[in-house]
């Protein structure tokens, strides 16, 4: 499945805050699926019935909270915070107690901090700048961190194919960013 | 699984649109009732002060009002961001202090030109301190019902803190309907037993918080 990003999900999320089923239903089950893997994740294999039951209270949440989303900040920032809220007081809860330590929260939900969520669509915007080919290259080489030979396997190219289009690709975005801060100067 | 189906089903039914500024329009929908309570108990059970007409051409009268009436701006203010997920209300702080420390200047300057220790000691201690700080409690109290109805419509993930605020701000509202019929003219004694007050309702607030802002 397609993993949608930020500026996606804050669409589908402000054509619902206008009362718009069809977005909020699309809006909803993503984020049923990416809340699954984020519960499954921090909760480990033996907690599947809490995943279902976090899953569910924390669409729950959203709906009867979503008032409090300010339609000037990152969507996902806000919905993580609230998943986040959600795990905290699984954890607190006499009897949720799993064997995840509240220490171990420590690091949740950094991917979707309010900078992180910034620096990712900067990297999108630079990757989507490119020719198609060598953004999904650096993306698959560079960002996922795959070996040039699964890549290459993968898209259907030649090992050296993809090496100079992570090469070249890397050396546009390189250029490009030096011409963004000459601007802003 | 098939449940969440279900759950996401009895949600899309129940969309409703959400207005621009719904947040702050639901804390005003609160506050609202809350302070037509708290002035009818003011008016009503203490009355406004005798002397308000002449009150009302001296300096310290509006000083003396002016300081609950700022530190409620601030607290609403704090309140919508606190009542949003992961909302920390650090800008709240400095203008909370500066106000306290222009009171506590405009306090010394009037002790300072007072005729006698006599005087003096008046306005600082007033007539019944201690009376002061409940009757603030006690005007804050429709007040937190208030704040307090609203953030449980919200969204505040930390409970203690917005209910600090939540207090805080009530408290200061209540502080500033009972400058009406409070007799007292000394800003040391606003400083104090005022300040008392609201930190009382800020208190009360947080231990309530605990228990009933948790979602």
């Amino acid at each position: 499945m397609k993993q949608l990003t930020e500026p996606e999900l804050k669409a589908l999320m402000l054509l619902s805050l206008d009362g718009d089923e069809t977005a909020y239903r699309c809006l909803l089950d993503m984020l049923r699926h990416l809340l699954v893997s984020y519960y499954a994740r921090r909760l480990g294999g033996s907690a599947a019935a809490h995943v279902d039951d976090l899953v569910q209270d924390t669409l729950l949440a959203l709906h009867q909270r979503r008032i409090t989303y300010d339609r000037d900040r990152p969507f996902t920032a806000w919905f993580f915070t609230i998943a986040r809220h959600k795990l905290v007081d699984h954890h607190r809860r006499p009897g949720g107690r799993g064997h995840l330590g509240l220490e171990a929260l420590g690091d949740m939900a950094d991917d979707f901090r309010e900078d992180a969520v910034a620096a990712n669509m900067d990297v999108n915007r630079l990757l989507a700048s490119l020719p198609a080919w060598q953004g999904e290259m650096i993306r698959q080489v560079r960002l996922e961190g795959r070996s040039v030979a699964e890549t290459a396997a993968g898209t259907g190219r030649t090992e050296a194919m993809v090496k100079i289009g992570v090469h070249r690709g890397i050396k546009a975005l390189a250029a490009k960013m030096r011409g963004e801060r000459g601007e802003d100067r | 699984m098939a449940k969440t189906d279900d759950i996401i089903d009895q949600l899309v039914k129940d969309l409703q649109p959400v207005r621009k500024n719904a947040l702050p329009r639901l804390l005003m929908l609160a506050i609202v009732p809350g302070f037509a309570l708290s002035s009818a108990f003011i008016l009503m059970g203490h009355g406004l002060r005798p002397d308000l007409s002449s009150a009302m051409s001296q300096a310290a009268f509006w000083a003396k009002s002016a300081y609950p009436l700022l530190l409620s701006m601030v607290g609403v203010a704090a309140l919508i961001k606190v009542s949003r997920p992961g909302g920390r209300p650090v800008g709240a702080a400095a203008p909370v202090l500066v106000i306290y420390a222009l009171l506590t200047m405009l306090g010394l300057l009037q002790l300072n030109s007072a005729p006698s220790p006599a005087e003096q000691h008046r306005l600082i201690m007033g007539i019944s301190y201690w009376f002061c700080p409940l009757i603030i409690l006690a005007a804050g109290a429709p007040l937190m019902a208030a704040t307090f109805w609203f953030l449980r419509r919200a969204a505040p993930t930390r409970p203690r803190l917005a209910g600090f605020i939540a207090g805080g701000t009530a408290g200061s509202i209540g502080a500033w309907v009972y400058s009406w019929g409070c007799i007292e003219n000394g800003l040391t004694f606003v400083g104090l037993w005022y300040t008392l007050g609201i930190v009382l309702c800020g208190l009360v607030g947080t231990v309530l918080g605990r228990r009933f802002l948790r979602w």
